[in-house]
């Protein structure tokens, strides 16, 4: 069955067709909507959403794009929008912002495998996880930031190096467990 | 005066100069190069992994795009357990309550005539009881051991001339009359008469005086006379015709249908070579003693103090009537069995669907036999108790929090604790006499089985459990209905304990 039919039978709304639409992409879009939660549980709403909102919107898909990006910007979308609900996301930017420390390179993170990385973005507060996410994984800009999460780009720009150092701290103290232990 | 100042020229003092920089100054700027890089290395990296999601999440979007479907599985569910859970009971309950060999109907037949009564198809002619050319009495059967220990016993009786059938039956009304007169009233000529009735309108085919016991009667039974005639073919196992035989109530006369031939020295019966069908010959006993007698026929004289009367009276009473039926029915009860079992989980596949399991059980096992003509009924009920040694391997093929579907392998080892006979005898739909009897099952029987359950969480390690099964014994210590059936159903209960 080709991506078109399988597009086809899933507006029909073919039961089977929506499932195997679903097992296709749902570990990739899984990974994503676990950068944006804090725990799995967390991550396994945000994809429920988006895969419902994917099957009742399926028929406005244009066919321009792949599938799996337009699946994806609804799961980006999705965490955004329960991130935007969420209250307490505005208190830790606000308490967190003013703060400095040393941040983590890049070419540490580059020698990390990628669920490692997900192990550490997933313990950054809310805030951080998601500034983090939009600039340094979905490649959004800090004006582009500050539009989608109604923040100022000062702010996004501090949330970002805010949340490098803390990587970066998770690194060391991970390290220096893993030295004593040695 | 200053001396004037002489310029050097730095540049070109410089320009040759070269000075090796440490290694770490180049990982500076590559940092620096891969920072203007990383997010779109990271965004691969990152978006490269895959996380199978739990199998909640399918199941939230389905009920949310499907709602009708969801409820319609959950209904499935729902419908497909009761109805397994029924099915298995009434699987258990109804067809294996049925008559193993239903409902025979037989028609009794003089054959003082001569004429042999057809034989049963599965049986060759050396199984027949054969009268010689010489009209000597003489019994042949297919089981070597047992035929020797007649032939034995013949050849003792018939160092002298064997008497004809004719002699014989004088012989044996001649020395019943002069037993039965004058010590015991309660005979009253009634018993003689009888006994003549019996001998003239069956066809006898052996008889031990007191003086010429057969095999099968004990010593201290020495009195007692031995009448073996035919009377019909049945097809049902030859112990429960035993219990048939408490129909009438006559003083120191037994007469019941009973396949002495498959009696054994321990007293235990066993089935023919067969292993199912038996062509049945009619016992009549004479019991001067109204003590038990050995083997077999203690089966007959252990029931009340008077004697029997049983199918050959029935087949006398018969005997005009021409397709008047006599209807032997069997029936046994599914197996019932409770046990209480120690299961341990194993560590096999993601969701831990295997167990292996032992307990303590107990199986009870029912039958009932009946005999039914217009006048005279007998049933009787027999119990057998076990206790049990399970050993079993189950597999959930439903796996619920609450509770779970299996089916399971195993084998059991199974201790007779004891049985119990009860019958009662109607005449004209009254009951007219009972009894009951206890005998012993041997060291037990081993099985291997195979059973579809269900659990029932009652606690975190302790369930409940129901199941039907189905069993091959490789070994019985005590012949009974069971015996002749290659699979014995049986529905299980109990409690589990599981870690």
């Amino acid at each position: 069955m080709t991506e078109e039919q399988l597009i086809s039978e899933c507006i029909e709304g073919n039961y089977r067709a929506q499932k195997k639409l679903y097992t296709l992409f749902s570990g990739k879009m899984m990974g994503i909507s676990m950068r944006y939660a804090s725990c799995v549980p967390e991550a396994e709403d945000i994809l429920q959403e988006s895969f419902i909102k994917v099957f009742n919107k399926i028929d406005t898909f244009q066919a321009t794009g792949p599938l799996g990006g337009w699946i994806r910007r609804i799961v980006v979308n999705t965490a955004l929008q329960r991130i935007r609900d969420n209250k307490n996301y505005r208190m830790h930017v606000e308490i967190d912002a003013s703060e400095s420390m040393l941040e983590v390179s890049d070419g540490v993170l580059a020698q990390m495998g990628a669920a490692e990385i997900m192990k550490k973005v997933q313990k950054l507060p809310n805030g951080f996880r998601t500034v983090f996410n939009l600039y340094a994984i979905e490649g959004y800009t800090h004006p582009e930031i500050s539009k989608e999460l109604g923040i100022s780009v000062g702010t996004s720009k501090s949330q970002y190096s805010r949340a490098r150092a803390i990587l970066r701290t998770l690194i060391e103290k991970e390290e220096n467990i893993s030295e004593k232990a040695i | 005066m200053r001396r004037p100042y002489k310029h050097i020229d730095l540049n070109d003092k410089f320009s040759d100069f070269e000075h090796t920089p440490e290694d770490s100054s180049w990982n500076t700027i590559s940092g620096g190069i891969n920072s203007r890089q990383s997010p779109g290395n990271l965004s691969n990296k990152m978006d490269d992994l895959s996380v199978p999601p739990g199998s909640s999440v399918w199941s939230g979007i389905a009920s949310q795009i499907h709602p009708n479907r969801k409820k319609k599985a959950i209904l499935w569910w729902n419908y497909g357990a009761a109805a397994s859970l029924i099915s298995a009971v009434l699987l258990a309950s109804l067809v294996f309550s049925s008559s193993t060999e239903s409902a025979t109907a037989y028609t009794p037949r003089d054959t003082s005539s001569g004429e042999l009564v057809s034989w049963d198809e599965n049986y060759s002619n050396e199984e027949e009881f054969t009268n010689t050319s010489d009209n000597e009495t003489r019994l042949t059967d297919a089981s070597e051991e047992i035929k020797k220990e007649f032939q034995d016993e013949e050849t003792a009786r018939n160092t002298s001339k064997s008497p004809d059938r004719k002699t014989l039956k004088k012989q044996l009304i001649a020395n019943q009359a002069s037993q039965t007169s004058g010590d015991r009233d309660s005979a009253n000529g009634e018993v003689e008469n009888l006994i003549k009735q019996v001998i003239e309108a069956s066809d006898v085919l052996y008889s031990s005086t007191p003086e010429e016991n057969s095999p099968y009667t004990s010593s201290s039974n020495s009195e007692d006379t031995l009448l073996i005639f035919r009377v019909t073919k049945l097809k049902l196992e030859p112990r429960y015709y035993a219990n048939y035989s408490t129909v009438d109530v006559k003083d120191n006369l037994a007469v019941s249908t009973f396949p002495f031939w498959l009696t054994s020295e321990d007293g235990s019966v066993k089935p023919n070579k067969k292993g199912k069908s038996t062509s049945l010959l009619a016992m009549a006993q004479l019991n001067q003693s109204n003590s038990s007698t050995s083997d077999g026929m203690s089966l007959l004289a252990s029931n009340t103090p008077q004697s029997f009367i049983g199918i050959a009276n029935e087949s006398l009473s018969l005997a005009d009537a021409e397709n008047s039926a006599v209807t032997s029915n069997e029936k046994f009860s599914t197996p019932l069995y409770f046990s209480l079992n120690l299961e341990k989980a194993l560590s096999i596949g993601r969701r831990n669907r295997w167990s292996a399991g032992s307990g303590l059980g107990y199986l009870l096992m029912r039958s009932s036999t009946s005999y039914e003509s217009e006048e005279i009924s007998s049933i009787t009920d027999i119990k057998r108790n076990y206790i049990a040694v399970p050993l079993y391997l189950k597999y959930d093929f439903i796996k619920k929090p609450r509770w779970s579907s299996y089916a399971s392998i195993g084998s059991s080892a199974e201790f007779g604790l004891g049985g119990k006979a009860e019958t009662n005898d109607f005449r004209n739909d009254e009951l007219e006499n009972s009894s009951s009897s206890k005998f012993n099952l041997g060291v037990g029987q081993f099985n291997a089985s195979t059973s579809i359950g269900f659990n029932i969480k009652l606690s975190t390690h302790l369930t409940a459990f129901s199941e039907a099964s189905v069993a091959h014994y490789f070994y019985q210590s005590n012949y009974n209905l069971w015996s002749s059936k290659k699979l014995w159903p049986g529905l299980k209960t109990g409690l589990s304990l599981r870690f």
